[in-house]
C-alpha cells in the first residue's frame, strides 16, 4: 500500500509537467464561401473564428439557441397568457438571444486588437455592416427554428414573427449605435458563463429602447386600438428601421469615427 | 515622405512629447531611440492617428494622418501585440490583412514565402493560434503583416526586442533590403543602439518628449550614442 501511495506521489512530484497546458490545436475551415459577400467577407470570417474559438462568445452562441425556450416558460402559463405585455417580451427573446447578447458588447469583442483595425484601411462602414449582417442571419435562423411555437396559436406565433421583425429591423441598428459608447475591454480567454467583464452601465440603459419600448408600444395599441395593432406596430418600427438602414448606418459610422480615440484608449487599459 | 509638425502631448498636466518638427524624406530609414518613457510608442502612435496629438499635426505623403484616411493604404504598422488577432492562426491573420490591403491568397502565400528564413519554421503551418505562439514568433508575424501589400512607410515599434539573435540579425537584413530601393521609408524604435545604428540612417534621440539629438549615421554615431546614454 505505502508502495504504491510512494509511485503515485513519486510521478506527480514534477510540478512542470501537472501545470503544462494543452496546446489546443488550432482546426481551421474553409470559410470561402462567405467570399460571395464581397468586401465585409474577411469581417465575417472573421468574426466566425471569433465566436468559435472564444469561450465567452461560444457562450454567448450557444445560449442564443437556449432563449428559443424561452417562450415556453411565459406561453404555458396562464397568468403571463393574460398579460400580452409580458407575451411580447417573451417573444422578443425567442428570436433575439443572439443579437441582444452579442450586439451589446460590439465592437468591445474586438477591443484587443481594435488599434490594429484602426490603422487598416478598410472603411468603417463595411466593419459594421458585417456585424450587421450576422446579428440579421442568427436572427432570422432562430426564427425559422422557433415555428414550432405554431402550436400555441397564431396569436403567439404573430407576436414571435413581430418580434423578430423589430429585433432585425431597429434592434441590430440599434445595438450597432448603442456600440459605439462600449469603453470596457473584453478579453476573450477569459471564461464566458457570468462574466461581466465589459458591461457598464450602457448595458442597462439599452436594454430600454431595445425590450421595453416595443412592449410598450404593443401594449398601448393592443389595449387601447385593439385587434391586430399591437402587431402591426411593433412590426412597422422594424420595417421602417430596416427601411432607413443606409441612413441610420451614415449616423451610426459617424459616431463611431467620432469616438475613436476614446474607445482605442479606452479598448487598450487591461481590464 | 513624413512630416511631424510642433506636435505634443499633454495627459493632464503632464507633457510626454514635445516635438518641433522632423522631415523625414522618402525612402530613409529611421530610427528612434531614448529610454524608457521618452516619448516613442507615443509618437508612434501619433503618426498611426491612433493618439490625438494635443498640438501639431502629422503628415504622411501630405496627407495630414488625422484628417483622412488615405494614407492608411500605403502604411504598414506594428507597435505591440494588439495588432494581432489572438485567435487566428498566422495564416488566417495574413489572409485577414491580405484581403485588407487587396491581396489575393496567391499574392498573400508567395510574400510569406520569403519568409521562411525569418519565421524559422515556428510559424507557418503549426496549427497554432496566435495567442499560443511565443512572444518572439508572435512579434515575427506582426512585423511580416506590417509589410504585406507594398507599404511606402513601415512603422515598427521596438521590432528587435523579444527577439533571438538570429531573427535579429535577419530582421536587419530584411529592413535594409526594404529600404535598398529608397522607395519605402522604415521608421523603427529601439532601445538597442547597436540594432538602430546598424539599420538606420538617420537617428533620433528623444528624452522625456524632446528631440535632444538628431544624427546621420556614420562610424562615431554608436560611440557618440553611447556616451550620451551613459550619463
Amino acid at each position: 500500500m505505502y508502495q504504491l501511495n510512494y509511485k503515485q506521489l513519486r510521478n506527480l512530484v514534477y510540478l512542470d509537467e501537472a501545470v503544462s497546458q494543452k496546446v489546443e490545436e488550432a482546426k481551421s475551415l474553409d470559410l470561402s464561401f462567405t467570399d460571395k459577400l464581397g468586401d465585409v467577407a474577411p469581417f465575417i470570417k472573421n468574426d466566425m473564428r471569433l465566436i468559435w474559438r472564444n469561450k465567452r462568445t461560444k457562450t454567448v452562441f450557444l445560449m442564443s439557441f437556449l432563449f428559443l425556450f424561452y417562450g415556453l416558460i411565459f406561453f404555458t402559463q396562464k397568468t403571463y397568457r393574460e398579460m400580452p405585455a409580458m407575451l411580447m417580451f417573451a417573444s422578443l427573446f425567442v428570436t433575439g438571444g443572439f443579437a441582444l447578447n452579442y450586439g451589446q458588447f460590439i465592437p468591445a469583442w474586438d477591443s484587443a486588437h481594435y488599434k490594429m483595425l484602426m490603422s487598416q484601411s478598410f472603411k468603417y462602414r463595411k466593419f459594421l455592416e458585417s456585424k450587421w449582417i450576422l446579428m440579421v442571419f442568427m436572427t432570422s435562423f432562430l426564427y425559422l427554428l422557433s415555428f414550432p411555437y405554431l402550436y400555441f396559436g397564431i396569436d403567439i406565433f404573430l407576436m414571435i414573427t413581430a418580434g423578430a421583425i423589430f429585433n432585425i429591423g431597429f434592434n441590430s441598428l440599434f445595438l450597432l449605435f448603442a456600440g459605439s459608447f462600449n469603453r470596457k475591454r473584453i478579453d476573450l480567454n477569459k471564461s464566458g458563463f457570468g462574466n461581466t467583464q465589459g458591461t457598464s452601465a450602457t448595458q442597462f440603459l439599452i436594454i430600454l429602447p431595445l425590450m421595453v419600448f416595443p412592449m410598450l408600444v404593443f401594449w398601448l395599441f393592443d389595449k387601447f386600438v385593439g385587434g391586430n395593432s399591437g402587431y402591426i406596430v411593433v412590426a412597422s418600427i422594424g420595417i421602417i428601421s430596416l427601411l432607413c438602414k443606409k441612413y441610420a448606418l451614415n449616423l451610426i459610422e459617424k459616431q463611431y469615427i467620432k469616438n475613436k480615440y476614446v474607445m482605442i484608449n479606452a479598448f487598450g487599459k487591461e481590464a | 515622405m513624413i512630416t511631424i509638425d510642433t506636435v505634443s502631448k499633454k495627459y493632464g498636466k503632464a507633457e510626454v512629447l514635445n516635438v518641433e518638427k522632423i522631415d523625414i524624406p522618402t525612402g530613409q530609414s529611421f530610427g528612434l531611440v531614448g529610454n524608457n518613457g521618452a516619448g516613442k510608442t507615443t509618437l508612434f502612435n501619433i503618426l498611426l492617428d491612433l493618439i490625438r496629438p494635443t498640438t501639431g499635426s502629422v503628415k504622411n505623403n501630405n496627407i495630414v494622418v488625422s484628417q483622412s484616411e488615405e494614407w492608411k493604404n500605403f502604411t504598414g504598422s506594428f507597435i505591440d501585440e494588439s495588432f494581432l488577432i489572438s485567435y487566428l492562426t498566422p495564416e488566417e491573420y495574413f489572409d485577414f490583412i491580405g484581403d485588407l490591403r487587396g491581396m489575393n491568397k496567391e499574392d498573400v502565400a508567395k510574400f510569406i514565402a520569403q519568409f521562411e528564413d525569418f519565421f524559422n519554421g515556428e510559424i507557418v503551418g503549426k496549427k497554432k493560434y496566435l495567442r499560443d505562439l511565443s512572444k518572439g514568433n508572435q512579434k515575427k508575424a506582426g512585423i511580416v503583416a506590417a509589410m504585406m501589400g507594398n507599404p511606402k512607410v513601415v512603422i515598427l515599434d521596438e521590432p528587435f526586442a523579444n527577439l533571438d539573435p538570429t531573427t535579429q540579425i535577419r530582421l536587419k537584413q530584411i529592413i535594409k533590403k526594404l529600404t535598398e530601393d529608397r522607395d519605402v521609408t522604415v521608421l523603427v524604435s529601439s532601445h538597442d543602439l547597436t540594432h538602430v545604428t546598424e539599420v538606420c540612417e538617420r537617428i533620433v534621440v528623444l528624452d522625456k518628449g524632446t528631440v535632444v539629438n538628431d544624427i546621420k549615421t556614420s562610424e562615431e554615431t554608436l560611440k557618440e550614442l553611447e556616451s550620451y546614454f551613459a550619463l
